[in-house]
């Protein structure tokens, strides 16, 4: 879903190379992330009674449809709610129109049962709203928690405002609500603060950043592919002539791409001797840095380091390849040409012998944690979410993604679900409003292209190859959300610096020590101690 | 004009300084045709210059259609008129009476009044506000818009130095015809303070026009939300439709959408402007000068 691609875009590199600082605001302060480790997470069951055409795994490999599977199947028993809810939430499209005259909306209320009131907020904007309804003590009976907008001290918010659903959940006791059962442990992680869960997790791409090119920009060079870092550099100086260049100006994204072929960690590498060391200590992201001061040097990178949206540019080839969001992205290059399907990138090792890195993302965009409430209310609650949450191909995603059948959407020849120009009025803000509350597990579907469907199952085989995940992943430090952000903010100004040619290097190693004194030491060791012992070694 | 014992300038003079004050013209202007361009705007042409567009070479007015097909645009409009003008009218009265009864020296506990009037320089932040607001009963009504908004510090104290400028000897001799402080008020002061009062009118506006945080913060349904809530969302947030719900009918890019909203949001303001530019060079150069 584009809308929620853009969401982890915006902040896409923060969670890939930093450490998840955001993420982990309060609940270890007492020792919260070591209740974390000790916590049993739902049971992963996945749906049955879907099939697609190539199957997904636990590792993060999303399963691929070529069309929407015929005659959906129903995953709920009976309609979730006996009365009106109330929900804040965020939508990243153009705002819905209001449930009075918006029959799409009527008609989820009436499948749901009882009326689904969603307060809408924007971004930004979103934490304020946030923050006022908390203090002002008028809390919907959901309020979506996004794990990257900046929200304090959300381990004794949690506790204070919200309902712990432990009991409700953990274990087999999720077998209850299938549809929340089928959500992958990975993400159930990211709903678990100070080791009690808080709510079902809204599931996002399980990738992480990958570098798109144009196919046609890249013919001349034979190809987006590489095998090493002087074969890329070689490229990309070919391909900037006149008012084309080779790189999107995104310095720190693009130095991403690059730090996975020097085989720099996901944000921490975890020694033999389970200690760690941080993304920015190793000499294979100085490397990098160093290779993308020469790129920068070589004038390929586009000059406008101000440039919002470089898509259009790729599509027109004055820019050769862009950093984006899973390997999914293709489609935001579709909407602009239909005709183009762009490359995603394989990492490679830099010297064409060592083993590259791909780091995956976060997962999630949050979780939805509830009003404190009764029993029976609870129930009723996770019902909903049950609901919402019903995965991709079942009766209850067409109702809240697509709408009535003939009202909202049609039917193509290929008999997949396409909107009508009632529903492209009706849906766009609302779905994405309920996208970001809940979701289920992602796929891979492409209706107007089925063969990309393929094509990106491919890519993410490939690229699972060489997959790491961020060891810190649902752990939390205090120092990490206290100062981190503003570590990784000082740090990245000076290593653009570096790579736009304002600083030296040796201005890296006097950053590093800033970072270390600032806080990165203490981050390393509250992080240390609460690495569970299924994360795997990562280093020598 | 020229005095006459002042030669022609040079033509290379001339043209010296045409060229200065044309880039001075084009630099504002650009952006402008870019915004209006980039709206009119094919895909094709967007596609073609990579974003923003100088000159559409295939004009179409897709964008605006888009915008206006499902009614929250043609409504939030309608929203935004209703906050400037009730809005203005209602700070515009509230002022200038707290102003002109400020300004005159009989008024009992004035040095406490201004007092506690200064402290409005500051604002209060946002969960104090929403606090009020909540407990006046204004939240999801149009009225929360307005209200907070209705005494501008600034203006305030813009208003109540002009009125204190008004000489003491045209007030006394009103009243010794009669005359009560309401027509004094009505009859000499805002006769005489025409200027200031259309640039803090101007002022208001365009502050009750260009609003959205509180919008954001207080009302919860969408069909109140005023033109620049929705132009936010536009332009922060610019894709509507996620891949796998893309139909026949693809929307037209964001680009032009977005600078769409913009010419739509700018349009009317733009328009006040020209009538009230006479009193505000007027307004604004008040008490530059004193004779």
């Amino acid at each position: 879903m584009i809308s929620r691609r853009r969401f982890l875009q915006v902040t896409g590199a923060a969670i890939a190379t930093s450490t998840l600082a955001a993420c982990g605001d309060g609940g270890a302060a007492n020792g919260g992330a070591k209740a974390s480790g000790d916590l049993k997470l739902p049971t992963y069951k996945p749906f049955e009674g879907l099939h697609p055409d190539f199957p997904g795994a636990e590792s993060g490999l999303e399963p691929g449809f070529l069309k929407f599977p015929a005659d959906a199947v129903s995953s709920v028993k009976a309609p979730p709610l006996k009365s009106a809810v109330t929900a804040l939430t965020e939508t990243f499209a153009t705002p819905p129109p209001p449930m009075g005259s918006n029959p799409m909306w009527q008609a989820l209320n009436q499948a749901l049962g009882g009326e689904l009131r969603l307060t809408i907020g924007t971004d930004p904007g979103y934490p304020e709203k946030f923050a006022t309804l908390l203090a002002s003590d008028s809390l919907p009976d959901l309020m979506w928690l996004p794990p990257n907008q900046g929200i304090p001290n959300i381990g004794p918010m949690l506790e204070a405002k919200f309902q712990d659903l432990t009991k409700y959940l953990s274990g087999d006791a999720v077998l209850e609500y299938p549809n929340l059962a089928a959500l992958k442990p990975a993400s159930w992680r990211t709903a678990v603060v100070n080791g009690k869960i808080w709510g079902a997790p809204i599931p996002s791409t399980p990738f992480g950043q990958v570098m798109m090119g144009n196919p046609k920009t890249w013919a001349k060079v034979g190809g987006l592919q590489c095998t090493t870092a002087d074969e890329f550099f070689a490229k990309c100086k070919e391909l900037t002539n006149g008012t084309n260049y080779a790189l999107e100006p995104a310095i720190i994204n693009m130095l991403h791409m690059f730090g996975e072929w020097f085989g720099a960690p996901n944000a921490w590498r975890v020694n033999q001797d389970r200690s760690l060391t941080h993304l920015y200590e190793t000499d294979n992201y100085k490397a990098a840095v160093e290779y993308a001061a020469k790129l920068w040097a070589a004038k390929v990178f586009y000059p406008d380091l101000n440039l919002a949206d470089a898509t259009p540019k790729t599509v027109n080839g004055q820019i050769a390849a862009q950093v984006v969001v899973g390997p999914r992205a293709t489609a935001d290059f579709r909407n602009l040409d239909p005709s183009l399907f762009v490359d995603t990138m394989i990492p490679f090792g830099h010297d064409g012998k060592a083993k590259p890195v791909y780091d995956m993302g976060y997962g999630t965009v949050g979780f939805t944690p509830f009003k404190k409430t009764d029993e029976g209310r609870i129930r009723e609650l996770l019902a909903l979410m049950d609901y919402l949450s019903a995965p991709f191909g079942t009766k209850e995603y067409l109702v809240k993604n697509f709408g009535v059948e003939g009202q909202q959407y049609a039917l193509d020849a290929q008999k997949n679900p396409v909107l009508t120009k009632a529903g492209q009025q009706q849906a766009p803000g609302l779905v994405s409003a309920l996208q970001i509350m809940n979701s289920p597990e992602s796929v891979i579907f492409n209706p107007a292209n089925p063969d990309d469907t393929k094509k990106i199952y491919a890519t993410e085989q490939q690229l699972l190859k060489f997959a790491m995940r961020n060891p810190t992943a649902g752990t939390y430090s205090d120092t990490s959300s206290k100062v981190g952000p503003k570590l990784t903010a000082a740090f990245r100004d000076t290593i653009v610096d570096i790579v736009t040619g304002r600083q030296k290097l040796d201005a890296y190693d006097e950053a590093l020590k800033r970072w270390k004194s600032g806080g990165g030491d203490k981050m390393r060791d509250e992080f240390a101690a609460v690495l569970p012992s299924s994360v795997p070694v990562t280093g020598s | 004009m020229r005095p006459v014992w002042k030669e022609n300038p040079s033509p290379g003079y001339q043209a010296i300084k045409a060229l200065i004050l044309g880039g001075f013209a084009l630099v504002i202007v650009v952006p402008i045709l870019v915004v209006i361009s980039t709206s009119l705007a094919s895909d094709k042409d967007i596609i073609d210059a990579g974003g923003y567009v100088l000159w559409p070479s295939h004009p179409t007015v897709k964008a605006y259609q888009t915008l206006f097909s499902g009614g929250l645009m043609g409504r939030a409009i309608l929203v935004s008129v209703f906050v400037t003008i009730v809005g203005t009218a209602i700070a515009l009265a509230v002022t200038i009476a707290l102003a002109y009864a400020t300004s005159r020296p009989v008024l009992f506990g004035r040095p406490v009044l201004l007092m506690v009037l200064f402290t409005l320089l500051f604002a209060p932040g946002i969960i104090p506000m929403f606090l009020v607001v909540k407990q006046l009963g204004l939240l999801d009504s149009l009225w929360s818009l307005i209200l907070p908004g209705a005494l501008g510090a600034f203006n305030f104290v813009v208003l109540r130095t002009f009125f204190m400028n008004v000489p003491g000897e045209l007030l006394e001799s009103a009243r010794i015809d009669g005359a009560s402080d309401f027509t004094i008020l009505r009859r000499i002061i805002m006769p005489l303070s025409k200027a200031v009062i259309a640039v803090v009118g101007l002022f208001y506006a365009v502050g009750f026009w260009n609003a959205f945080f509180n919008a954001l913060l207080y009302l919860n349904d969408t069909s109140k939300w005023p033109v620049q809530v929705i132009l936010r969302t536009y332009v922060l947030q610019g894709k509507s439709l996620s891949a796998d719900q893309l139909g026949v009918h693809p929307p037209p890019q964001p680009q032009s959408l977005q600078m769409a909203v913009v010419v739509v949001a700018l349009v009317p303001i733009a328009m006040v402007y020209p009538f009230l530019q006479r009193h505000f060079t007027k307004g604004v150069i008040t008490g530059a000068v004193k004779g």
